[in-house]
Order: C-alpha cells, then sequence, then structure tokens
C-alpha cells in the first residue's frame, strides 16, 4: 500500500519509521493498517503473515483501525533513555471496536491531566527517538492524544 | 526421575566490579561452591553456564580461568532466567542419570555495557517508540494502583524491607537503611517509578553443585533436595490482558508445583524477580502465594518481611544485591539452599523447610515478556 508523504514544515518530507504500519490519508489524518483473521475473528496489529490461532495463511485480510480507543494505561519517562528526548509519554490504548490494544506515545497533553480511561484519539507526528543521522527522514510515527 | 540435590553453593559479592575479568568472578564462585560441597573439581562431569551478553563461549573460558577443561560445557542464554536454565537443565541432567554431578554456573559483567536503561533487542518495536524496562514495569505499576488501590508509598516499602535484608547479607554491598522517604525523594524514572524502586546495575557470578542421591549417600555432606522445576515462555496476548496479572509466571510456578508435587501453600519462603518493586507485587500474586489483590495487605502488615507469614527476598533480592542477569538465578538457589540449611545468620527465616526460587526476564512485543522460570528446593 503507497503510503503518502507527510508534509511538515517548509518542504520537509517525513516518511514513516516503519513501512506497514500506518497510512496518512488525504487530510492529513491517520489510520493503523491491521489484518483480521476470517474464522476467529482475532485482530493483529501489526500485521501478521498468519493468524496465530489457526495457524492458516489465507484467513487473513486487511483492516484499518478504528481512530478513537481509551487510555489503560500511561507512564511518563522523565530518564536513562539516551535514544530519546525527556520527558516523553507512553500508554496503551484499547480500541474496543477492533478488539486491539495499541502501544504508543502520548502526545497534546498534560500528564497531570491524564487518567486512566480518556478517551483518546490517533494522531500522526514526529517521533521521539534520535535520528540516526541528519539526513534520516524516517521520522513520523502514530500517537495517541486526548480527545478534545 | 532420580532424586537430585544441591550439594555445594558458592557466589561472590555482587558489586560494580569495572576492572574485574568476567571469567575471574567466575572462578571466585566456583572454588566457594567446591569448597562448600567438599569436593575436587575433577569429580564434576559437565557444566552449565547461564549468562546474556559475556560473548561466545563463556562457560569455556570461565572453566579456562579456573585451570579445569575437557569436559562438556553447555551455554545458556535466556536473559535474567539464564542462571535459572543452567541450574534446571543440570538438575534433569542429573535427574535423568546422565551424570552424577554437575555444576550450574550463573554470571553476568553489567557494568559498562549499557548506557541508561536496558531496551528489548533489536527492532522490537515497541522500544522503536520508546519503551525501556522500566517503562514497562511502570505501565504495569499504574495499572495495579488504579485497580487495587496499592499507592507509592507500598511500592516504596518493599524497596524499604529488601535494602534492610540486603545490610545482613555479606554477599552483596547494597544494603541499606533506607525509609519511604528517601524512595520517594529519589529521582523518578518514569512514572510511578523511582530510582530506588529499580535494581542497582551489579556484577557477579553464583555456581551450584548438583548432584545425585548416590553421591549423597557416597559423600554426605549438608545436601537440600531439589524437588521440581517449571520453564515457560511468554503467550501472544491478542485482545485486551489483564496487565495486573503475570500469567507467564503463574503458569511456569503451576508447572514446578506439578513437578514438585506440592502446592503454593506448602512453600515458606521464597526469591522473587524483584528487578523493580511493582514486580515483586505482581509475582508473589503470580506465584500463588497470595490471592490477587492480596500483596497491598501483606505489604501494609509486614508479612513480607524475613519474620512475617511470606517471607519474600530474604536475601535483599534484585532491589537490594543488584541484577547481574545470568548469575540471578543461581544467586536465588544460593540463598534458598542457605535458609533451608539454617545457615542465613541474622538473615535466617524460622521454619524455612521449603523454598521456591523465581526468575522473569526479557520482552518480546506481542508477547507477555520472553521467560519465566520457577525452582523449588526443601529440605532432605
Amino acid at each position: 500500500m503507497e503510503t503518502k508523504k507527510y508534509k511538515e514544515g517548509a518542504n520537509k518530507e517525513l516518511l514513516p519509521f516503519r513501512e506497514g504500519l500506518f497510512e496518512v490519508e488525504e487530510n492529513g489524518k491517520g489510520r493503523l493498517l491491521a489484518n483480521r483473521c476470517n474464522r476467529c475473528g482475532i485482530t493483529f496489529f501489526p500485521k501478521r503473515d498468519f493468524c496465530i490461532q489457526c495457524f492458516k495463511d489465507d484467513t487473513i485480510k486487511d483492516v484499518r483501525l478504528s481512530r478513537k480507543g481509551k487510555l489503560h494505561t500511561f507512564s511518563v519517562v522523565y530518564r536513562n533513555t539516551p535514544d530519546f528526548s525527556t520527558p516523553y509519554i507512553i500508554g496503551y490504548v484499547d480500541l474496543k471496536e477492533d478488539g486491539v490494544r495499541i502501544f504508543a506515545p502520548l502526545t497534546d497533553c498534560d500528564p497531570e491531566n491524564l487518567h486512566i480511561g480518556m478517551d483518546m484519539e490517533l494522531t500522526i507526528g514526529k517521533r521521539n527517538k534520535k535520528a540516526s543521522d541528519e539526513d534520516d527522514k524516517r521520522l513520523l510515527t502514530y500517537k495517541f492524544r486526548p480527545v478534545k | 526421575m532420580k532424586d537430585a540435590y544441591v550439594l555445594g553453593v558458592g557466589m561472590t559479592r555482587f558489586a560494580k566490579r569495572k576492572d574485574t575479568m568476567m571469567e575471574k568472578m567466575g572462578v571466585e564462585a566456583i572454588r566457594e561452591a567446591l569448597g562448600d560441597a567438599d569436593i575436587d573439581i575433577k569429580q564434576v562431569e559437565a557444566v552449565y553456564c547461564g549468562h546474556s551478553w559475556q560473548g561466545a563461549g563463556c562457560g569455556q573460558r570461565i572453566m579456562a580461568a579456573f585451570g579445569y577443561s575437557g569436559l562438556p560445557v553447555i551455554n545458556i542464554e535466556n536473559i535474567c532466567a539464564s542462571g535459572s536454565c543452567a541450574f534446571r537443565e543440570a538438575y534433569y541432567a542429573v535427574a535423568a542419570g546422565r551424570f552424577d554431578i554437575c555444576m550450574a554456573i550463573g554470571v553476568e559483567k553489567m557494568s559498562g555495557k549499557f548506557k541508561g536503561a536496558i531496551t528489548p533487542e533489536g527492532e522490537d518495536l515497541e522500544a522503536e517508540l520508546g519503551i525501556t524496562f522500566p517503562a514497562l514495569y511502570a505501565l504495569r505499576a499504574q495499572r495495579y494502583m488504579y485497580e487495587y488501590g496499592l499507592r507509592s508509598e507500598d511500592l516504596a516499602k518493599i524497596s524499604v524491607i529488601n535494602h534492610r535484608n540486603a545490610l545482613f547479607n555479606d554477599k552483596t554491598v547494597f544494603g541499606g537503611d533506607i525509609t519511604v522517604e528517601d524512595v520517594l525523594s529519589s529521582p523518578i524514572i518514569c512514572s510511578p517509578l523511582h530510582r530506588y524502586d529499580c535494581n542497582p546495575v551489579s556484577d557477579g557470578a553464583a555456581v551450584a553443585i548438583i548432584t545425585s542421591d548416590k553421591i549423597v549417600k557416597r559423600l554426605g555432606g549438608r545436601p537440600v533436595r531439589i524437588i521440581g522445576s517449571g520453564l515457560t515462555s511468554g503467550k501472544f496476548e491478542p485482545g485486551f490482558i489483564d496487565m495486573t496479572f503475570e500469567d507467564m509466571t503463574n503458569r511456569a510456578a503451576m508447572a514446578a508445583y506439578e513437578d514438585a508435587g506440592f502446592g503454593p501453600e506448602d512453600i515458606d519462603f521464597a526469591e522473587v524477580h524483584d528487578c523493580f518493586t511493582i514486580a515483586e507485587v505482581l509475582r508473589v500474586e503470580g506465584l500463588g502465594l497470595c490471592e490477587k489483590g492480596g500483596m497491598v495487605k501483606l505489604i501494609r502488615d509486614g508479612e513480607i518481611e524475613i519474620t512475617g507469614k511470606k517471607p519474600i527476598n530474604a536475601s535483599g533480592g534484585l532491589l537490594g544485591k543488584g541484577h547481574p542477569l545470568g548469575a540471578t538465578g543461581v544467586a536465588q538457589i544460593y540463598e534458598v539452599t542457605r535458609q533451608i540449611r539454617k545457615e542465613a545468620g541474622k538473615r535466617q527465616i524460622e521454619g524455612a523447610r521449603m523454598g521456591l526460587a523465581h526468575c522473569r526476564g526479557g520482552s518480546v512485543t506481542g508477547t507477555e515478556g520472553a521467560v519465566c522460570a520457577v525452582n523449588i528446593l526443601r529440605e532432605k
């Protein structure tokens, strides 16, 4: 699936840090790419080659996950991460409709205002991990932020 | 399966030892274990060496440094449970009748290997997005606190107890008389975990000599019987799993209890993998030593102290000794053995007859974790 390039700032094109996890739609909004087994209904994010319950490779079809979920847990990371700029927030968000729990960075929020059970929505943005070199454009990632 | 025993144990004093070669630490621990078992190195028939980051041929390098070589040596890598697995393989080899005397070595030199917090291996997806080992546990801690009303003070108390236990343990430098306030005012690593909620960096080695019944009959000594072992890897977890319960620990424990023919109610004390304070909470419950959510009360009532009903980590645990990865599992065997023999001095638990050693390690995105091993010992 062609992944649209996300333009940030003047003439700067950023790429997903890894292919096949998400796409950016025309309106700039993100979508997580998953797949689901026809037989047993388990949803896989990231996508798998075959269902880990049925073990047959012809039962899986691509799906795009819903953008909204509830915050299951989170943590603010303050130190001891030389590859990342601190502080940053991470958490698990439950996408109830899809039956999937997603690990992601959390953004656009003050940790003081975060609480378990909050409504969260998917967004796309620059990842927090320091680029391995100056020309590295693979800096785009999915994140979740509180629903306004 | 035949009976198998721990006949001797030895370990280095766990500390940061940047200028000491890993092989030297292994040799120190071997010498002590041989002395404790009162056997000669030439009687050892096979070596099982558990480690994660010491490079190829770790066990052989230690034996060469010791000065005895030519025997079968196997190196075992299973992250935090490397030592537990080396011990388990030695146990099974003797129980299967393959050897009469085996040596299990656990070793790790951590100093100088990592900058900052340890992260999962390679291109693990969650690691790419910012997860680290402290963060993995912090996320579970937040959820557990939300569901069961556990407070930061309760977590801090685990650190206080384990550091105080370590004060009575000459095999660690990390013991201390810290308070709950000391823990809560130490820098936050990732909410809600502070520095004192996390184990210190440490280097070390531990060795156990495992023998058959035939050898025990011939040599006597102070053997402790090995009665059960369990090993699991993390299951895939699509959907919404319970983050407040360690299924992997539970499955490894149930396998060990079944192997031993006993249940959690028969365990008198345990050495539990407390890499972080919350880890001790999750694992005491996962092991079936109390019901889900039960640790809140056990902590507040002091029952996990050496003098309590469920003594946990009398050695000081990982919080009090540090966690030289491969060494930890065998260091737990060292403690369980000394306790059952009533040789633990000021750390001695009254009525310590059956003890459990538990290690759990690693992270693989999509699964609950990499590995969990449980070993059970009892008086002969």
